[in-house]
């Protein structure tokens, strides 16, 4: 049997919402502090470590390469070879799986892999105009020159230009990610009120799961910069009072006039990363840790980006083909809520023969996802998705809940903008 | 015997004397090495092919250190000061006097008489090492710039930037030193000789010389230079800077006084060669006082304590990551320093709020320093990532050292030992931040006494440069040796004293602040008290200290004491009236002997409230004091505690307990610490007084064993006598 890799230990910051708790914190400073906790929790000298991979989307100005920056302030050894991915919102999740292949091939045995967003971070730019004029400002040699670069200003240039939306705008089908939510609930006719119910279910049981300190195990406390006095906790998504009046109150975003996708059935733009310690089993057993567990496989597919929302579909049917598992046989799936509109999406596409025959080339569907085992803690709805680190933290959290289960084997998935979704097939140790 | 000074003549006849005293690792004017160049300017001098000279070290990183302090403090009279004056003078002069142009080549510190050398030069040329460094430090030691740097400093540079280098003698970086054309020109050190070479190559010619004189002009900044060309502007520097000087010294030292006067008598008013012997009259006035010999013992004993133990190195363990257990105030600050020191740090506390607390204030402290330019907001935040929070001891298995700074409470400090014990590795050594508790009470705590130490730090510890290392009982030479070594990879100087209730430090000052607060209750006004202390040259009053420190904090210490040392240190119940009743605890809370507000300080009417009734508990009477009785109760009774300090074998020897009274008081420096205070003084003549006092205010006052055998055989606590730096050395 081809060796397992094991995952030895996870651990990710509180997610809490741009603009707030984390704000003064880097996606950097964040990384830094999940990867010297999971050191410290672990007990690993940090010299043993052979990678650090960090999945990043909005890679920050001041960090190019943001795992190298995130090894050094963390305290590994500069000598650590330390480097991005970026694969969108599968960037969380492709560092992991990109450490794995490592360990298989036996290049390394043991990689901290993770991944890491700050939303509150995104600048905003200055537009072509603005930048145009600069840039003739900076060339300009004689003073007539700069006068005259000057001149061209015009109090318009300054309107700014927001990355975080050109960020979540899909420049091939040119639909931003929340219309391409709209575009899944037309065609599945998901409505209003069914997306509604589906984000109150995931507020009510990620507070459940933060009430039972089912998230304090997976969370390290963050001291917020630039004070350093205060100290966030917990995650600050799930709300205790979310009630489908409040949520029905809300106005669609993304479409205002026949749109059914609002910003309470939408997942929050948040800050927050996570970070998991992988190794081959020869040094699981060499350093004598038991493992949280192992992944087995893992999957890419990509699709129509107006429809990216359906990538768990694609990828998980990938995965069980080469596998050769059934669906039936996860007792845990994780799989990201982007929007709650995406995740029935994938619900009913998961369950439709028609849909397998179509998309899918297979005869059957793939089979129904049991709500008893889906998002069992709650999801993005409620948690937010800083974008990096989401992929980290849903293999981190069905790990821990296939031990507090005591079952066997879980799916964590999610969808990617630009049209692609991810899958990962972990076993409890 | 192997020369210190070498000249080489090059084939393009450019001469390079170059200094390099054999076996020493820094360059010093001694009078050997000042002859042996006089000898080597005179050769120069009739040399008639020569077209330039060229000043060098040969050290990595030292050009020259100063005049050979040892020297210093073995002049007896000041006739000898004056000598030594002049004879700087007259060489420095022959440099000047070549009739070729001159280049000091500055790689390294280049302090007092080295820079005084520089300046006789025409033209000075300093690289971007970051050990070079220009400065006249001279009155930190009690004396003046004595070569010429009273003279030929603001003749180059002008008043407004020569008077704050002459005045407050603090050195400046090569790349500095170029900016204001203190230097004509800056290299690389890689790329130095290139450089040299260039600069000699510019002023062989006539327009390389113009060029960099109005090169000079250029970088005086303008209004300065207005501002100094005229007699009322350069009245107005010279009021300024003094008044500067008086604010920080209180006009307790006189070297920066006569320093100021020198140039004032003779900045544009009177030639060189007067002003140069205006200026060595000035040196030979300074350089025999007890002043000048206290100042430089403390940079001598400074320089000794940071070689004792260093030798033993190679066996310390290297630390890289520290605990720090407990986030209060010590606790934050104690983090501070370790990740200001590059080293990792995990801060334990029992909740995260205290965790938050003890993060904030070691923020702080870095702010402090991106504020005032000595980091930048990066190397902050870099800095607050070495200091990681835990609530449960988490990665505890991977730390070298963990320091315990809880409550001082031993029941406490116990457990938590215990518990820091049972979560490390056996090799990890565990210390105790304490300030009065027993330590080998403490160790009893503990399997492992053998790897426990004391470690005692001041507050603010960002702020106090020293800290006491005690050792237990049972603690290993490696373990003190170690923690030694941590000390000082900090920036601090570790003093090693034996564990007694109090340690060193505390156990003499309490008595000083406990003596003040009996004149307090006896009715005396406590701005007096403490203007006479300040007067006598002690940072702040002793009531101002409680209040600094905190009434409450005080109070419980000087409780610990007299629990231990019984009569001698008795509480006053005026103290405890106004900590307990009074519930007053000082700065921090905006109320103590003072009323704080605002940064304004004033006397607290209602404390005095308090005196007559613990008078009345007390059975001691209303007191009317001379100034000279306020002043030899605080001093005296902190001189007698020191005498049985060095009997018990608390402190190796005298000047280790000066050292740490300076550094860990700020006892007056200028007098030289509190043993060399009473030598000075005369031992006798203290007995005595100490007699007298016991008569009238307290057995508490009767001499110390060690104090009456020493006035009896008329000796000195000191062996080499009363004056520091004696023939003996």
């Amino acid at each position: 049997m081809e060796p397992r890799i094991a995952i030895l230990d996870g651990v990710r910051t509180p997610f809490c919402k741009a603009g707030g708790e984390l704000q003064g914190a880097g996606a950097d400073d964040l990384g830094a502090i999940v990867v010297r906790e999971l050191l410290a929790r672990t007990g690993v000298r940090p010299d043993r470590i052979d990678e650090l991979i960090f999945g990043n989307v909005a890679q920050p100005p001041h960090a190019a390469n943001i795992a190298r920056v995130i090894s050094l302030k963390a305290g590994l050894p500069g000598s650590l070879v330390a480097y991005t991915v970026h694969h969108n919102c599968a960037s969380g999740i492709q560092s992991i799986t990109t450490a794995a292949g490592h360990i298989r091939t036996g290049q390394a045995d043991l990689v901290i892999a993770g991944g890491t967003e700050s939303m509150s971070g995104i600048p905003l730019i200055y537009g072509a105009q603005m930048t145009a004029l600069f840039v003739q400002l900076f060339k300009a040699r004689t003073m007539g020159q700069r006068l005259k670069a000057l001149a061209s200003f015009r109090p318009a240039h300054l309107k700014p230009v927001v990355a975080l939306q050109l960020g979540l705008m899909d420049p091939i089908c040119g639909l931003n990610m929340g219309q391409t939510a709209e575009v899944l609930a037309r065609e599945f006719g998901i409505t209003r009120e069914d997306q509604d119910a589906f984000a109150l279910a995931s507020h009510q049981k990620a507070v459940a799961a933060a009430d039972s300190g089912r998230f304090a195990e997976e969370i390290v406390p963050v001291a917020t910069p630039p004070g350093y006095a205060r100290i966030q906790l917990v995650d600050d998504g799930p709300r205790p009072n979310q009630s489908t009046e409040a949520l029905a109150k809300l106005k669609p975003y993304f479409d205002r006039q026949v749109g059914t996708v609002t910003p309470g059935n939408t997942c929050p733009i948040t800050d927050g990363a996570a970070a998991v310690l992988l190794a081959s089993e020869r040094m699981t057993k060499e350093l004598g840790i038991e493992p949280l567990g192992y992944i087995t496989g893992s999957a890419y597919a990509a699709l129509d980006g107006s429809r990216m929302g359906l990538g768990p579909v694609y990828a998980t049917a990938k995965l069980l083909d080469q596998t050769g598992l059934r669906l039936n046989e996860f007792d845990i799936i994780e799989l990201n809520e982007a929007f709650a509109v995406q995740v029935i999406a994938n619900e009913r596409a998961f369950e439709s023969e028609a849909f397998a025959h179509e998309h899918l080339n297979r005869d059957r569907a793939l089979g129904a996802l049991d709500p008893s085992r889906l998002n069992v803690n709650g999801g993005a709805i409620a948690l937010g998705h800083p974008v990096g680190a989401t992929g980290t933290r849903l293999v981190l959290t069905t790990l821990l809940e296939l031990h507090r289960r005591h079952v066997h084997r879980g799916l964590a998935t999610l969808c990617v903008g630009g049209g692609q979704g991810a899958a990962v097939a972990l076993e409890a140790a | 015997m192997n020369q210190a000074w070498t000249l080489t003549i090059d084939k393009e006849w450019i001469a390079w004397l170059t200094f390099d005293i054999p076996g020493e690792k820094v360059n010093t004017f001694s009078e050997r090495t000042l002859n042996e160049l006089d000898a080597l300017l005179d050769e120069l001098a009739i040399n008639e092919a020569i077209k330039a000279v060229v000043i060098r070290s040969g050290k990595p990183d030292c050009f020259i250190a100063g005049a050979d302090i040892e020297e210093l403090a073995r002049i007896r009279t000041p006739q000898e000061a004056k000598e030594k004056a002049e004879a700087g003078h007259a060489v420095f002069g022959k440099i000047a006097e070549l009739p070729v142009p001159t280049v000091a080549a500055i790689n390294g510190s280049c302090l007092g008489g080295g820079l005084e050398m520089a300046l006789a030069c025409d033209y000075r040329i300093v690289t971007d090492h970051p050990k070079t460094a220009l400065g006249l430090p001279e009155v930190n030691l009690g004396i003046l710039p004595g070569w010429g740097g009273t003279q030929r400093l603001p003749r180059l540079l002008g008043l407004g930037r020569a008077l704050p280098m002459i005045l407050t003698g603090r050195p400046m970086p090569g790349r500095k030193a170029h900016r204001i054309a203190l230097a004509d020109a800056i290299a690389a050190p890689e790329f130095f000789e290139d450089e040299i070479r260039r600069l000699v190559d510019r002023i062989v010619t006539r327009t390389g010389r113009r060029e960099i004189s109005q090169q000079r002009k250029r970088r005086q900044p303008r209004w300065l230079r207005f501002l100094c060309a005229t007699p009322m502007g350069r009245r107005l520097v010279f009021h300024q800077a003094r008044r500067g000087i008086m604010q920080k010294t209180n006009g307790l030292y006189p070297a920066p006084l006569k320093a100021l006067e020198v140039v004032a008598k003779t900045y544009r008013r009177r030639t060189l060669q007067e002003g140069l012997s205006i200026e060595a009259q000035a040196f030979s006035e300074l350089a025999c006082t007890s002043i000048s010999r206290n100042l430089v013992w403390i940079f001598q004993a400074s320089q000794r304590l940071k070689k004792v133990g260093a030798s033993a190195t190679q066996d310390v363990p290297s630390i890289r990551a520290v605990g720090v257990v407990g986030a209060g105030i010590m606790g934050g600050g104690i983090a501070w320093a370790l990740s200001q020191a590059g080293l990792r740090v995990r801060m334990k506390d029992i909740n995260w709020d205290a965790i938050g607390t003890g993060l904030a204030s070691a923020a702080r402290m870095f702010k402090a320093r991106v504020k005032r330019r000595k980091m930048t907001e990066n190397e902050l935040n870099l800095a607050m990532h070495r200091i990681a929070g835990t609530i449960d001891y988490t990665g505890f298995d991977a730390l070298d050292v963990v320091i315990e700074a809880v409550a001082e409470n031993l029941e406490i400090k116990k457990h938590v030992l215990g518990e820091i014990e049972a979560h490390v590795r056996p090799d990890t050594i565990i210390c105790t931040n304490t300030s009065s508790l027993p330590l080998n009470e403490l160790a009893s705590a503990l399997r492992r006494p053998k790897r426990f130490v004391g470690l005692h730090f001041f507050n603010p510890v960002n702020r106090m440069p020293l800290v006491e290392v005690i050792g237990g009982r049972s603690t290993s030479r490696e373990t003190i040796v170690a923690a030694t070594e941590l000390v000082r990879r900090l920036g601090k100087t570790p003093v090693v004293v034996g564990d007694c209730p109090g340690f060193l430090v505390n156990r003499i000052l309490l008595p000083y602040l406990v003596e003040s607060a009996w004149m307090f209750e006896e009715g005396v006004d406590i701005q007096r008290i403490d203007r006479l202390l300040e007067q006598f040259g002690m940072p702040m009053g002793p009531l101002t200290l409680v209040d600094e420190v905190g009434l409450d904090v005080g109070y419980k210490v000087a409780k610990v004491l007299e629990d231990a040392y019984g009569q001698r240190m008795r509480v006053p119940c005026a103290l405890g009236a106004v900590v307990e009743s009074g519930g007053l605890t000082g700065k921090k809370s905006g109320a103590g002997f003072y009323l704080y507000n605002n940064g304004h300080k004033k006397p607290n009417p209602q404390v005095k409230d308090v005196t007559a009734e613990a008078r009345k508990q007390d059975h001691i009477s209303a007191q009317d004091l001379t100034d000279d009785q306020i002043v030899d109760r605080a001093i005296l009774i902190m001189v007698n505690e020191a005498a049985r300090c060095l009997e018990e074998g608390v402190v190796a020897d005298p000047e280790v307990l000066d050292f740490a009274m300076v550094m860990g008081t700020g006892f007056a420096p200028f007098r030289g610490g509190l043993l060399h205070y009473a030598d000075q003084r005369g031992v006798g003549e203290i007995k005595l007084r100490l007699e007298e006092l016991a008569i009238s205010f307290g057995d508490r006052f009767a001499p110390a064993p060690l104090l009456e055998k020493i006035a009896r055989d008329g000796g000195c606590f000191y062996a080499d006598g009363a004056a520091p730096n004696g023939d003996a050395h």
